[in-house]
Order: structure tokens, then sequence, then C-alpha cells
């Protein structure tokens, strides 16, 4: 579905995405753990188009979509959660949703919607949000805005989702109703690529697991191998 | 209104009226997409100055088409030069918006674009030092009297002003208005939930140039005389300094400041020898009353007052402690 065949990114001068190779198949979660600065943000930005890959190819159900405008890849199917969420502050949260639902394809949010509509399936996964839609975006804690993210992004009716760091700085009963989330998300059939700081909040769903250090990819397999690799736990310890 | 007001009172109101054209289309820009243009005189002057140029040259005589041409070519302008504009954010936008202006202007000021016109042109300005004089045109046809003129032309400003703030408002409430605020929020987000950025925020330019056509145009046939002034950065720093006054986040905003500039034009007239600088101090003044701008500071005031009375109404109705 999503494939990264050896991309290099620089930011600025400095060259962070090294040689960086990983796919995602339909319907699977993959996290992509490493520690602050391993590339991780960098990694979901050149998917997206926000950062310019430099040599190497991004693919998406086939289609080469290396250094495609944001507001294209996002059209392509592929909805983002950025790390700082990015929800815009002087909208109210029912703008914010109401901007994605607009800009979506009208034939995949029919897909999306099946029987019922586009706002039931996405408020099934956070149901909260319903209530916070006539509040600002400013006036939003940190989960909630999580939760907005995540739901505009899923307006946009996307096959697969990119969020980084979806579990960042969530309370421990949250982060188990984000986990519940997330299995929903996956029983709509949306694949899900997760950049994650926290090993154990990756392992909680994902099926597979990429660590990452240093702009390179230095480990692929289940969580479980993760954890049992003393290698991969000490580079991601630090 | 005509009815209403004497004759004087009625081109103040009239002039209030075309510059809260031009703030609300400058404002779509500004206040909505967060982009600062410090050259949207260039489109103001070309709705002036093209159906100047008709009448001078081919001697067309029709508002309806003054005012047409007026837009068109502003329009036409900022899809060109909005096409450049819209490729920078920020204050390299605004610096950008100024260059335009300052080439603009001295293709008037200096006179090449008079040039373009050959002999005739040249001589035109020459003659007017690139001013031009409009008559009293035609509406619908008919010619009016120089006492009635103001009166009729009166309904065309408003109209104007109506239809303004109708498509304005309409734009503002819409997806598309919303995707201006986003854009303004955060470009790199709005981008990355599939908002063509660079696209939109042309789209918005070459909108805020059709109004700001439609107010030179209007402007130059209530003021009858236009100069290479009403395309410099000066005229844009005023339509600026009028938008923040009102304030750019509110819809009326840029109406109340239009409102509120034209009538401290008028009182600071009163001293003619130091006009400029008893403006700037009641400008001063303004802006330290209304930090926000008249309508940002009076919408918050109003939502300070209503906290605290729900707040005094809860500690009023508090059941008493056990």
């Amino acid at each position: 579905m999503l494939e990264l065949k050896g991309i290099n990114t620089f930011r600025g001068p400095a060259h962070v995405l090294q040689d960086v190779s990983l796919d995602v198949k339909e319907g699977e979660v993959v996290a992509l753990v490493g520690r602050n600065g391993a590339g991780k943000s960098t990694t979901m930005e050149s998917i997206m188009g926000l950062l310019p890959v430099k040599s190497g190819h991004v693919t998406f159900h086939g289609e080469d979509i290396t250094n495609v405008p944001a507001h294209v890849t996002a059209k392509h199917g592929i909805g983002y959660s950025p790390e700082d969420c990015g929800v815009f502050p002087e909208l109210s949260v029912a703008e914010n949703l109401q901007i994605s639902q607009w800009l979506a394809d009208p034939h995949r949010t029919e897909a999306f919607a099946g029987d019922s509509t586009v706002e039931e399936r996405v408020f099934s996964v956070f149901p909260e949000v319903r209530e916070l839609t006539g509040r600002e975006g400013i006036n939003l804690s940190g989960g909630q805005r999580k939760m907005v993210a995540i739901c505009r992004a899923m307006f946009l009716a996307p096959s697969m989702l990119l969020l980084d760091e979806a579990f960042e700085g969530l309370a421990p009963v949250v982060v188990n109703r984000f986990r519940d989330a997330m299995i929903r998300i996956r029983e709509m059939g949306i694949a899900l690529l997760m950049a994650e700081s926290n090993l154990a909040h990756a392992s909680l769903i994902a099926d597979r697991l990429y660590a990452i250090d240093r702009g390179e990819i230095i480990f692929h397999g289940s969580p479980e191998d993760a954890v049992n690799n003393e290698d991969v736990m000490k580079t991601l310890r630090g | 209104m005509p009815g209403v007001l004497e004759p004087y009172p009625l081109i103040v109101l009239c002039y209030a009226l075309v510059y809260s054209i031009a703030c609300l289309s400058l404002n779509i820009l500004f206040g909505t997409t967060g982009l600062l243009s410090l050259g949207h005189a260039v489109y103001f002057g070309a709705g002036a100055y093209t159906g100047a140029f008709l009448h001078t040259l081919v001697g067309m005589d029709s508002l309806e088409i003054y005012l047409l041409s007026g837009i068109v070519c502003a329009t036409a302008l900022a899809a060109v030069l909005g096409y450049f504009c819209v490729q920078a954010s920020r204050m390299h936008f605004a610096i950008l918006t100024l260059a335009f202006t300052q080439i603009v202007n001295a293709s008037f000021v200096g006179g090449s674009f008079f040039r373009l016109f050959g002999s005739e042109g040249w001589f035109l300005y020459m003659l007017a030092g690139g001013s031009m004089y409009i008559p009293r045109l035609t509406m619908l046809g008919i010619e009016y009297e120089p006492s009635e003129f103001i009166a009729a032309f009166y309904n065309y400003i408003a109209g104007g002003f109506l239809v303004t703030v109708f498509v304005l408002r309409r734009i503002d409430l819409s997806p598309f208005g919303k995707a201006l605020r986003a854009i303004r929020d955060n470009e790199i987000r709005a981008e990355s939930i599939g908002i063509p950025v660079r696209r939109y925020r042309w789209l918005a330019f070459v909108i805020s140039g059709l109004f700001m056509g439609l107010a030179g145009a209007l402007y130059g046939q209530l003021n009858r005389q236009i100069t290479p002034e009403q395309l410099g950065w000066l005229f844009s720093a005023i339509l600026v300094l009028a938008t923040v006054l009102g304030g750019v986040r509110q819809f009326a905003g840029p109406v109340i400041g239009a409102f509120a500039y034209a009538a401290l034009d008028e009182f600071a007239l009163h001293w003619a020898g130091t006009r400029n600088m008893v403006m700037g101090i009641l400008l001063i003044a303004v802006v330290c009353i209304f930090p926000m701008g008249i309508a940002g500071t009076t919408v918050a005031v109003a939502d300070h007052v209503k906290r605290l009375a729900k707040k005094r109404f809860q500690t009023r109705h508090q059941p008493p402690l056990q």
C-alpha cells in the first residue's frame, strides 16, 4: 500500500533520513519507533510532501507520490495527524472538521461512509469530539487536540493515517482510550503508520515495528522481537 | 439617504462607503488569509484609471461601462500580480506587493505607461502629470443635472457596498472562507489536510482585487479627479490603517474602520494647516483606546462583561454551605 524505497531527506544542511525503506500493507498497523530526533517526524513529513525527498521513492497504491505537494497527498487518501496536532486555534472544532469534510473526495467519502454517515463513522472512534464541536481550537486540552486532529484526518475518508506521537503526553487512562480508538480505526480497514518514541505504547497495537535511529532503520520485526532485542532496547532507551 | 442628508454629508457618506468596500476587500486577504498587502492601491487605481482612459481615448460616457471596465482591469491585474505574490508568505509577501506597487506607480508617475498610447497618451501625461479628470457620466443612459447627480450616484455606491458585503460575507462563512482562515492560522498544517494553499491564496487575492477595482471605479466617479497617488503605497497604507482601526478579525471591522477613518479625517479638516498632525494624534488616541481595533475591542469588552455577569449570577445563586 505505502512503500518507501531508500529515501534521503535533508533539513537544511542536515542529512536526516538516510536510505530509509519501509512498507505498510492494507489495513495494517505499523509503528516507527525511535528517540527524539531519530527521524520519525521527518519520515512522516517526507511521505506527506512537506519536506523534499532528495532521492528514493515514496509510492502509495503503486503510484509514485514522491515530492507531491501535501494537499495532493492528502487527496490521494493519506490522512495526517502531526505531532503538534495542527488544530487551527481560531476555528471551532466543527469548522476544523468541516474543512476536511469539504475537501474530501466524494467517491471515497461515499465508500468510507458505507451504510451510515461519515460523521457517525468518525465520531464512533472518538464520541467525545461530538461534545466539543462548539469549542474553539485554542480552548482544547492536549488530549482533546489529538482527538480532533485524528477525527479531522478521518473526515478526508483516508485509506491510511499517519499519526505522529499520538500517545505522547497522555495520562495512562487516556492512553487506553486511544488504544481502543486505534483498534476501531483498524477495524474500519484504515492502515496506520504511527511514529512513537515509547515502545510500550507502540506495542499496544502495532502489527509490525520499525526502529529508527539517526535517520537509519535499525530494526524491523514484531513488537515482541523488538522488546527481546537488547541492541534495539538499548538504542531506544538512549 | 439622499432625501435625509444634505449634499455635503451625503458626499462624506459616499466616501466612507467606498473606503468600506476597499477595506472589506483588503481584509479578505489580510484579516482572513493572513496576508498583508501593501500594494492594493494598484487595483484601486486600476479601477479608477481604466474607465478614465476609455473616456479620454474613445469618448465612453457610461457609468456602467466605467465601473465594469475598472473591475475587469483590476481583477485581471490582480490575477497576474497575485500569481507571483502568493508564491511568498508573510513579510516576503508584503514586500512583493509593495514592489509591484512601486513598479506600477513608477509607470504612471514616471509616465512610461502613457508612452504606450503614443503621442496622445504622452500628451495626456504631460498635460495632467498623470492626473485625469472624469466628467459626470450617464447612469443607464440618463444624463443627470449636477444638483441631482450625487443623489443618483449614491444608489450605485450603496448597491456596490451591499453587493460587496453580501458576497464577502458569504465567502467568509463558506468552507472556502474557513480554509482561508486555516491558512492564516497555520499554512503547513492547512496544506497537510488537503488545502491547496497557493491556489486558495491566489483566489483570495483575485477576489480582493475585484472588489478593490469596484471601490476604485466608484471613487473615480465620486472624486472626478484621479491622481497617481491612488496607485501609491501610501494609499495602500491608509487602507491597511483604516482596516486595522476597525479590527481585522471581525467581518464588520473594516467597515467600522473606514467610517471611523473618514470621520476622523473630516474632524481633522478643521485644522487645515496642521491636519496631518491632528489626524496622527487622533489615530494614536483611537489605537490606544481600542488596541484590538474598534470592533475587536468592543467584542472583547462585551465578552468580558458577559463573563463577569455570569460569574456574579452564579455566586448569588450558589446554595449555602451545609
